[in-house]
């Protein structure tokens, strides 16, 4: 397969697999501590929700609980690489659990991911390429808000529950896993189900406040780091120049369990994320580096790519 | 019982270091990649193609008694072959090994080339 003889060569250039060994060793306890901390911000910011009701306050708390439910994301990104924990039943009941909350069928996107990570910025091919260019103002704002990730993941949802599989997901999810992910998604629309009846049966909005609705609006969150990763670099195999490093502070970076260095992550997608920091002090003078936040990457874009109508843009 | 194939070496136990995987080709005209594995000093072959898509194996890292295949993570259960993780679900093909003078030999069913 071109793409991946192309990322296996320049990663040989860049680290000997001898050191990359070293770098993917696996554990539980980095995940269970990362896991821990997401919680904690969790539970946390659901208590500011709470105490806002009633008041106006509401809408920030919301926003802010949302904005933490949408990190989430990093987690299920990392168990459905399998690297998040050493132990396999672990790695697989996170990466439940972080679905069932994130609403994401947790082996349809393993498999939807894993095509990405083979087919990465290759037009037509890469199914999570985010705004390929040109990219009008709209098209970056809708892909921002969140609408269309939530329209393709209601859909699919669905229709794997109803027992259909679209053609279109022949090219990543093969024929003999299909019953699976039809499973998996019965599964959880009978757990959003139960839910739903129990809030009925005892007259409670609670997953609605502390759940739905700040899952709603914090998608805008996760969509906008998800666009610093590869939109507005360059289209083809070569890892060094496909994929973008964003730095940010700690704090960021901890929250979105090392997918900043979204460039080592491409480059070796089985070194863990505890160890993607040192993976970057060991090849970023030879990967796509952003050092000014996300905010810069963002503003890079609208400055270079970002433009009102088609065929206004420049390079 | 006599197993079909030919014995063929593969490379020496001691360019292997314990729990990890070197890649090489065997046959008469080097047509079988094949994964050698070293664990708790004991010496396993598997095809060296992932059966999800076919990055090589040899790339990949040894956890515990399985293979992971380094582009997108699926493990295979190196003694049987049996595919443990998703996204892989095809088992991967394995073949006997013996130890002789230091070198790991493989046994392979040789392809008639015409």
């Amino acid at each position: 397969m071109k793409e991946l003889d192309e990322l296996v060569k320049v990663r040989e250039q860049i680290i000997p697999r001898s050191q990359l060994k070293r770098l993917a060793k696996r554990n539980n306890y980095a995940g269970l501590g990362f896991l821990a901390f997401h919680f904690f911000l969790i539970c946390g910011t659901g208590w500011l929700v709470h105490q806002a009701l009633g008041s106006w306050w509401i809408v920030p708390a919301v926003f802010l609980h949302g904005m933490i439910l949408a990190t989430l994301f990093a987690p299920l990104h990392e168990t459905s690489h399998g690297t998040a924990f050493r132990t396999i039943w672990l790695n697989e009941a996170v990466l439940w659990l972080c679905a069932l909350i994130y609403i994401f069928p947790p082996k349809w996107f393993r498999y939807h991911h894993a095509f990405h990570h083979t087919y990465t910025q290759i037009r037509r091919r890469d199914n999570a390429m985010v705004l390929p260019r040109p990219i009008t103002l709209m098209q970056y704002l809708v892909y921002v808000s969140g609408l269309m990730v939530w329209r393709r993941n209601l859909s699919y949802l669905f229709n794997h529950a109803m027992g259909r599989i679209d053609p279109a997901e022949h090219e990543y999810a093969p024929v003999d896993q299909h019953p699976m992910l039809v499973r998996e998604a019965r599964v959880m629309v009978a757990i959003y189900a139960g839910i739903a009846a129990l809030a009925v049966a005892y007259g409670s909005w609670a997953p609605v406040i502390y759940w739905l609705l700040p899952r709603i609006v914090g998608e805008s969150y996760a969509r906008w780091i998800r666009v610093a990763e590869h939109t507005g670099c360059e289209e083809g195999s070569d890892p060094t120049a496909n994929t973008r490093t964003t730095l940010t502070n700690p704090f960021i970076r901890t929250l979105w369990w090392n997918m900043p260095y979204h460039a080592e992550h491409h480059l070796c997608a089985f070194v863990p994320f505890h160890a993607l920091g040192k993976f970057h002090e060991q090849v970023y003078d030879k990967v796509l580096v952003s050092n000014g936040g996300y905010f810069k990457v963002h503003l890079d874009l609208f400055r270079r790519f970002i433009r009102l109508k088609h065929g206004a843009q420049s390079n | 019982m006599e197993q079909p194939g030919k014995w063929h070496r593969a490379v020496s136990v001691s360019e292997i270091e314990d729990d990890d995987v070197v890649g090489v080709t065997v046959g008469e005209q080097g047509e079988h990649e094949v994964a050698v594995y070293k664990l708790g000093g004991k010496c396993y072959a598997t095809a060296d193609r992932c059966t999800h898509q076919t990055a090589r194996l040899s790339d990949g890292l040894v956890i515990d008694d399985f293979i992971e295949c380094p582009l997108h993570q699926g493990r295979f259960h190196i003694p049987t072959g049996k595919a443990r993780s998703a996204p892989v679900s095809i088992a991967l093909q394995t073949y006997p090994t013996k130890v002789e003078d230091g070198a790991v030999y493989v046994l392979v069913e040789d392809i008639q080339f015409d």
